[in-house]
């Protein structure tokens, strides 16, 4: 019943991101939109429903928390972006913006599906509170940063419609370009905090665990806090003189793309992970 | 009188040409009344009036030969301009282009109300008497008229107001915001005011006079800072929106001028609207990293969005342009023909009288009296009514409202 309740899941999700993307990209018509916000809302929240019963339904068959590997890991980034998401912008809906969201969001989660069987793993998932704790932290580190770099993106999109004068779509519904820096930097901020605390953590866990060259020195470790330092940098390019909004937004691109080239690449060479040293 | 052919414009628009063009070929008012004395004393033109705005430059003469006058009037004021940068009208498709004009069917705006004042001033400035006096002051009237009668004039824009809608998607709200405005003058003091009423953060005005941008700053309320144009630099660096409005032939705001280091280390880029022409901004400016540079051309297709959703408010205008172009025609055929009715008048009295004493060696009954008051009276009026009739033959409405849509239809760009 669980494996065919989430292999049900692991082809719906995709199609209802896609959806989703697609419906909140009406709203680039502005006036000519169709009435459908209620709609797309509802939708919205069943999705998101839909996508954390798949979690409950993994963690039972775990026996508690779920057992995440590689690919169930980008499921859980593209849960945890959308839920930061629609929290950030729940005063101050930005549809234009969901669309791209959303449209990630099915690429995520179809890569999930699609490169790793989507299936309950049958090992016990981590039952200590640090091992979930820094799960949960670098989880939703991996998703500002995401949410980050497409802010970003979007930053230097619209800032080149601008550069070159012109008027399309992009330009008359997108969020300002000050609204877009600054939730540029708030995801880097999050995903900056995440990444610190969430590695932090999985030190004191190889240590306490005796694992055995595993220290702040190690390559893997310094890697990953220049990741951090990385995204710490944009959270707080206001306040640095030479790194304008423009720069920041590059980073925020570049961090996205070394983040899912790690992801992929512990995927495929396991070997080059921290949890090969598990 | 003279035949309506005779009435000749000839001008150049945002329509026909773009703002590098204009820009060479804007008119002061200083310039434009000494073009129209010369022209006058060459014995072509008898009447002649200079309209140039930041989208139009165009004169509208009274000519003695309507083609020679279209001729002279080209060399005049646009010498070496190509051929597709120029429009020329005459008689009647010249009557309608005015009326359109005053009527903001014909500015980058549709419906907007700067061309009015506009127009009186160019007619202030103009040489004229009975021939263009009447007719830009029924302009001017066709052109309030339409506006309270027709849905055009309804949260009628501005260019400034664009700029503005423009600026904010880069600069976001604008009470957290810092802007100067560059120019006290008419456009100038239009954008201070659509930025106090938007409630942007704080406005530095600043003017050639120094004296002079305190005075705007002092009409647009407390708060609002003044300075004069040695602080541009400094203003620049730190505003958000900067604004330029002036009147010059040479760029006032230069890549040179500016801190280009402090300009590429801010954070988010400064937003420069110009809304001079001939533009204020040199084309380098908008080469600086940390600088977007927007000028009237570029302005345009969000105008032109604008433009697109008015054009059923357009549609309005026509039949009341149509009328007004036949009320001018006829009250023009009739003023011409008034001398000759007074003379009609006063000549059949005096054959009246004449043919009395010869016949009645001055002693006529009352009765013969009374017959050659009534014989001359009907005489008169059957002759009053063949003038009149040719009066109003001279156009019918049917036959102007063809002439004016196919007088539309011919017109370069989105003509609305």
């Amino acid at each position: 019943m669980n494996h065919e309740l989430i292999q049900a899941l692991a082809v719906a999700l995709p199609s209802l991101y896609l959806f989703l993307g697609v419906l909140y990209g009406m709203s680039f018509a502005g006036d000519r939109e169709p009435p459908i916000q209620r709609a797309r809302r509802a939708l919205m929240l069943s999705t998101f429903a839909l996508h954390a019963c798949l979690f409950i339904v993994l963690g039972d068959a775990s026996g508690g928390f779920p057992r995440l590997d590689v690919w169930l890991s980008f499921s859980a980034v593209c849960l945890v972006m959308v839920a930061l998401f629609s929290l950030v912008t729940l005063r101050q809906p930005q549809p234009t913006v969901a669309a791209i969201v959303f449209i990630a969001a099915f690429l995520l989660q179809l890569t999930s599906g699609m490169f790793g069987p989507l299936r309950a793993l049958t090992e016990r998932g981590p039952s200590s509170v640090t091992t979930v704790m820094h799960v949960l932290t670098v989880v939703l580190a991996s998703a500002a940063v995401m949410l980050s770099g497409l802010y970003g993106f979007l930053y230097l999109l619209l800032f080149r419609q601008m550069r070159r004068q012109t008027f399309g779509a992009l330009f008359r519904q997108l969020p300002d370009l000050r609204q877009l820096a600054r939730m540029t930097r708030l995801s880097a901020l999050t995903g900056f905090l995440g990444l610190l605390l969430g590695v932090n953590v999985g030190i004191g866990m190889a240590h306490s665990r005796g694992v055995e060259g595993f220290g702040y020195t190690d390559s893997f470790v310094l890697s990953m806090f220049a990741i951090c330092f990385h995204f710490g940098l944009i959270a707080f390019s206001k306040r640095i003189p030479g790194i304008t909004a423009s720069r920041a937004s590059w980073a925020a691109v570049g961090g996205l793309t070394l983040l899912l080239g790690a992801l992929v690449a512990s995927a495929l060479v396991p070997e080059a992970s921290f949890h090969s040293l598990d | 009188m003279h035949a309506i052919e005779d009435l000749v414009l000839v001008g150049m628009s945002q329509r026909t040409a773009p703002v590098a063009v204009r820009e060479q070929y804007a008119v002061s008012e200083e310039d434009a009344r000494a073009l129209l004395q010369q022209l006058s004393q060459g014995g072509l033109v008898e009447e002649g009036v200079v309209l140039s705005t930041c989208n139009r430059t165009e004169i509208l003469a009274s000519t003695t030969d309507g083609t020679q006058g279209a001729a002279a009037l080209r060399g005049a004021l646009f010498r070496n301009v190509e051929e597709r940068h120029i429009y020329s009208f005459r008689g009647v498709e010249a009557i309608m282009h005015l009326f359109r004009v005053a009527s903001g069917l014909d500015s980058l705006v549709l419906g907007e109300t700067e061309i009015l004042g506009q127009l009186k001033r160019s007619l202030e400035a103009g040489v004229t008497g009975r021939q263009l006096t009447p007719l830009y002051e029924q302009a001017i009237t066709v052109g309030k008229r339409v506006r309270r009668e027709t849905s055009i004039g309804e949260g009628s824009l501005s260019v400034a107001r664009v700029g503005l809608e423009v600026a904010a998607r880069a600069i976001g709200r604008f009470e957290q915001r810092r802007a100067v405005v560059v120019g006290a003058g008419e456009t100038g003091m239009l954008v201070a005011r659509n930025l106090a009423s938007a409630s942007i953060g704080s406005l530095c005005l600043m003017n050639r006079t120094p004296a002079r941008s305190a005075e705007a700053a002092l009409d647009l309320g407390g708060g609002v800072e003044s300075a004069g144009l040695e602080r541009l630099p400094e203003e620049f660096e730190a505003a958000d929106l900067a604004v330029v409005c002036v009147d010059g032939a040479e760029p006032l705001v230069n890549a040179a001028d500016l801190n280009r280091k402090a300009l590429a280390k801010r954070d988010q880029p400064l937003v420069v609207l110009d809304l001079s022409v001939p533009r204020a901004v040199s084309p380098e400016v908008a080469g600086l990293d940390g600088v977007i540079v927007y000028d009237l051309d570029a302005l345009l297709p969000v105008v032109e969005e604008h433009r697109a959703g008015r054009a059923a408010a357009a549609e309005e205008v026509t039949p009341i342009l149509i009328g007004e172009v036949h009320k001018f025609l006829s009250l023009r055929t009739f003023a011409a023909f008034t001398p000759a009715i007074e003379e009609l008048k006063t000549g059949f009295a005096e054959e009246r009288e004449q043919l009395l004493d010869r016949i009645t060696s001055g002693q006529a009954t009352a009765r013969e009296l009374e017959l050659a008051h009534a014989m001359e009276r009907q005489l008169l009026h059957l002759a009053l009514s063949q003038l009149k009739e040719s009066a109003r033959q001279t156009q019918s409405t049917a036959a102007l409202e063809r002439a004016y849509l196919r007088f539309v239809d011919g017109l370069p760009g989105d003509a609305g």
